[in-house]
């Protein structure tokens, strides 16, 4: 029995094959290490490679995770992982969601569950506590349906079943995951585990959905203090300038202005950071005249979700990856198209992000006579049927189906694929955010803005440290992407990570204190390193930093900042060794030669990435070789198994 | 005339998107904003501190609260956000 609370103490492994239910291992030293969420995934697939793993295979598993403060109540903390290896890139996909399946997995009584194998026959899964129950979705008429129609199918069959009003987390692919569109997502309620592809390896699984309920209940170590600390962050983000009034009354959207005022924002396909067109597609018209109200996933006090009308249904809307992307992107101007668009990715189940991205590259192959495809920027009259085509992979929505990286191998212009190691970028252009542009490239599941260290925030739209010079970067980007690690394992949604910061840099822009703090950041790379080499020394709480006394409160682990960010430290390396097994070099850690060649600015020569010099800052502060590898130092430092496959 | 694009919560509550004013620096152009969103919202409780919240761009660069403003600027207050 586990010594930790927070945890279900049992991790499910599901062989879709045999229908094999078995409980995998995991200790408390293990959780100590990795905590959960991406971080377990990581380790679980680390622990089972076998060295035939490829996207579309029997050895390919799926595994689903949660973290500890999950079903606890901390705020913002429904948010559960799924990671496998990525039909996109052939490494490791992790993607994150929110919606309530993460909830529901806890209720049945697991910290995760693993996949195995492949069902014979189209599949969903049924989890009630101990009971796995495979049932045909053809026969019960959910495969071929789109997400929201086999969510509501399935919560009738068990309603009917049981006899009762079931209350389930349900995980649905769409026809794209079906039909093995390489950017089809995995979805909950509304929210999607988006990225990398998910959606199409449970195609390739058979595996159309799964439901998952019981009746346990999260362990609390100290309810009386978890609530209490509970209530005292809770209050925090809602006070905060971010998660307290920005994301809930503009949500993601609300970007879209900062980056035209500061040039970061993808237009024609990263042609250029600003679009003239920006207002009639930003956060702030759609707040105006679109959005119906905000809401949320469980447990959170921020609700950034946007709802909206489209063909008279309230639906969610669009995050400002899907407004960048489907509007300068393309050159299109008319938010109402965008709002359509968004639910029909979301209905057929597919990333936003890779499918805005991927019809780009085809209308600049076509604009530039390399593809004739007859997609033009600024068109937009096909591109509903264009969604389905993708998604039942019909004429050229076949070829789109494959993603920005394999069509320009096949015609062409992979300077103005934007992608890295396979993965589309969103919607953040980073010539004039540097950071944010080694982050692309350096990132374990490819070019993820989160997953690369989000620098962008600081160097533009948040903070307004210097976005052009290389120094410090590095260092900044290490240390925010093992924070994010850490917050994301937690279960945690890395939108609290805003409210660390004090609120005062965010609504006091020319403070002596602000100002003294954008410049000072990009000179104390030093000491950052000194941070990011010996996290341990910040050992003492922070009243601002809240994750380490909710991990005391309600799990009963010691934790201090230092020792979190020492996590994230692990987690990220043993994915990147795991990526570096699948033959990742640091060739792949790259960008479209478009962002490392072309200024942004033409009159200005720094306003490209300085990729080359940043990124060996960035292997020596990892404490990787050369050629982008944890060194057998730094694998023995976190306490990991060199030599595995 | 200087036009003034107005965006984030602040634009949300205080109801000003745009407008055309003559200031000759930063600082009089956030005395202007806000009595136009006196004007448009009277009960508000917005304050200079309000306006001052928002993040200055003339005319595609960032600018410092103490600059000066000329005919012709185009302006857009724009404050901190995060997402992902």
């Amino acid at each position: 029995m586990s010594k930790y609370s927070g945890y279900m103490d049992r991790v499910a492994k599901f062989d879709l094959t045999t229908g094999k239910l078995e409980d995998y291992p995991w200790s408390d030293k293990e959780k100590e290490l990795y905590l959960g969420g991406k971080m377990m995934a990581a380790k679980i697939l680390y622990d089972n490679l076998t060295g035939k793993e490829e996207a579309f295979s029997e050895e390919n598993m799926i595994v689903i995770s949660t973290g500890p403060l999950t079903g606890t109540g901390a705020p913002s903390s429904c948010r559960f992982n799924i990671s496998t290896i990525s039909p996109q890139t052939g490494i490791i996909a992790s993607s994150n969601c929110g919606g309530s399946f993460g909830y529901y997995l806890k209720k049945a009584g697991y910290d995760a569950l693993i996949l195995t194998g492949r069902c014979p026959e189209h599949s969903w899964l049924e989890i009630y506590n101990d009971s796995f129950v495979l049932h045909n979705a053809d026969n019960e008429d959910i495969w071929g349906k789109r997400v929201s129609e086999s969510q509501e199918q399935i919560h009738e069959i068990l309603d009917r079943d049981y006899g009762c009003r079931v209350k389930c987390g349900i995980v649905t692919i769409g026809p794209a995951g079906e039909n093995l569109v390489r950017y089809s997502g995995v979805f909950s309620q509304e929210r999607a585990a988006g990225r990398a592809g998910i959606g199409a390896v449970f195609g390739w699984k058979n595996l159309k959905a799964i439901a998952a309920a019981g009746n346990h209940k999260t362990p609390i170590h100290n309810p009386k203090k978890t609530m209490a600390w509970n209530k005292k962050w809770t209050n925090h983000l809602r006070n905060h300038p971010l998660t307290g009034d920005q994301l809930p009354r503009l949500g993601t959207a609300g970007l879209v202005s900062g980056m035209q005022a500061t040039k970061t924002l993808a237009t024609k396909n990263f042609n250029q950071g600003t679009n003239p067109e920006f207002e009639k597609v930003c956060g702030e018209t759609l707040a105006e005249d679109f959005n119906i109200t905000n809401k949320g996933c469980l447990a959170c006090p921020i609700k950034c979700t946007r709802t909206v009308n489209v063909d008279g249904k309230e639906v969610k809307g669009p995050e400002l990856e899907t407004l960048g992307l489907l509007g300068g992107g393309i050159l299109n101007s008319d938010l109402q198209s965008i709002l359509k668009w968004n639910y029909e990715l979301d209905e057929l189940g597919m990333d936003t992000i890779s499918a805005a991205s991927t019809l780009a590259y085809a209308m600049e192959a076509n604009e530039k006579g390399l593809w004739d495809n007859g997609l033009k920027f600024g068109e937009t009259e096909r591109i509903s049927s264009l969604w389905e085509d993708i998604a039942f992979r019909r004429g050229i929505g076949d070829e789109l189906a494959e993603g920005s990286k394999r069509l320009s191998e096949k015609y062409g212009g992979k300077e103005f694929a934007m992608h890295s190691k396979g993965l589309e970028l969103a919607a953040y252009e980073p010539r004039h955010s540097v950071g944010q542009g080694l982050g692309y490239a350096v990132a374990n599941r490819g070019g993820c803005h989160l997953n690369a260290g989000y620098l962008v925030f600081l160097e533009a739209l948040g903070l307004h440290i210097d976005s052009q010079t290389p120094k410090a970067k590095a260092e900044l980007t290490m240390l925010m992407q093992d924070l994010f690690e850490s917050i994301s394992a937690c279960g945690q949604c890395l939108f609290t990570g805003y409210a660390v910061f004090p609120g005062l840099v965010f609504t006091q822009p020319n403070h002596p204190l602000t100002v003294a703090l954008n410049k000072a950041i990009t000179k104390i790379g030093p000491i950052l390193s000194l941070v990011n080499k010996n996290p341990e020394i910040l050992f003492f709480p922070l009243s601002i930093f809240h994750y380490d006394r909710e991990i005391k409160y309600a799990v009963g682990m010691k934790m201090t900042l230092g020792k979190f960010i020492r996590c994230g430290e692990r987690g990220y390396t043993l994915e990147r060794y795991v990526d570096t097994l699948f033959g990742i070099t640091e060739k792949d850690d790259s960008l479209p030669a478009r962002l490392t060649n072309e200024p942004e600015d033409p009159k200005d020569e720094t306003t490209k990435v300085p990729l080359d010099k940043m990124k060996k800052a960035y292997y020596a502060v990892r404490g990787w070789s050369k050629e982008g590898v944890p060194t057998e130092a730094t694998l023995k430092k976190l306490g990991i198994k060199k030599g595995q496959q | 005339m200087v036009t003034v694009r107005v965006f984030g919560t602040f634009r949300l509550i205080s109801g000003v998107k745009r407008l055309e004013i003559e200031p000759t620096s930063v600082q009089e152009l956030f005395e202007l904003v806000l009595e136009e969103a006196k004007r448009i919202k009277p009960d508000s409780k917005l304050t200079i501190k309000d306006v001052k919240s928002c993040m200055v761009v003339v005319n595609g660069k960032r600018v410092k609260s103490d600059a000066a403003l000329c005919d012709g600027d185009e302006v857009m207050l724009v404050p901190a956000s995060g997402g992902g």
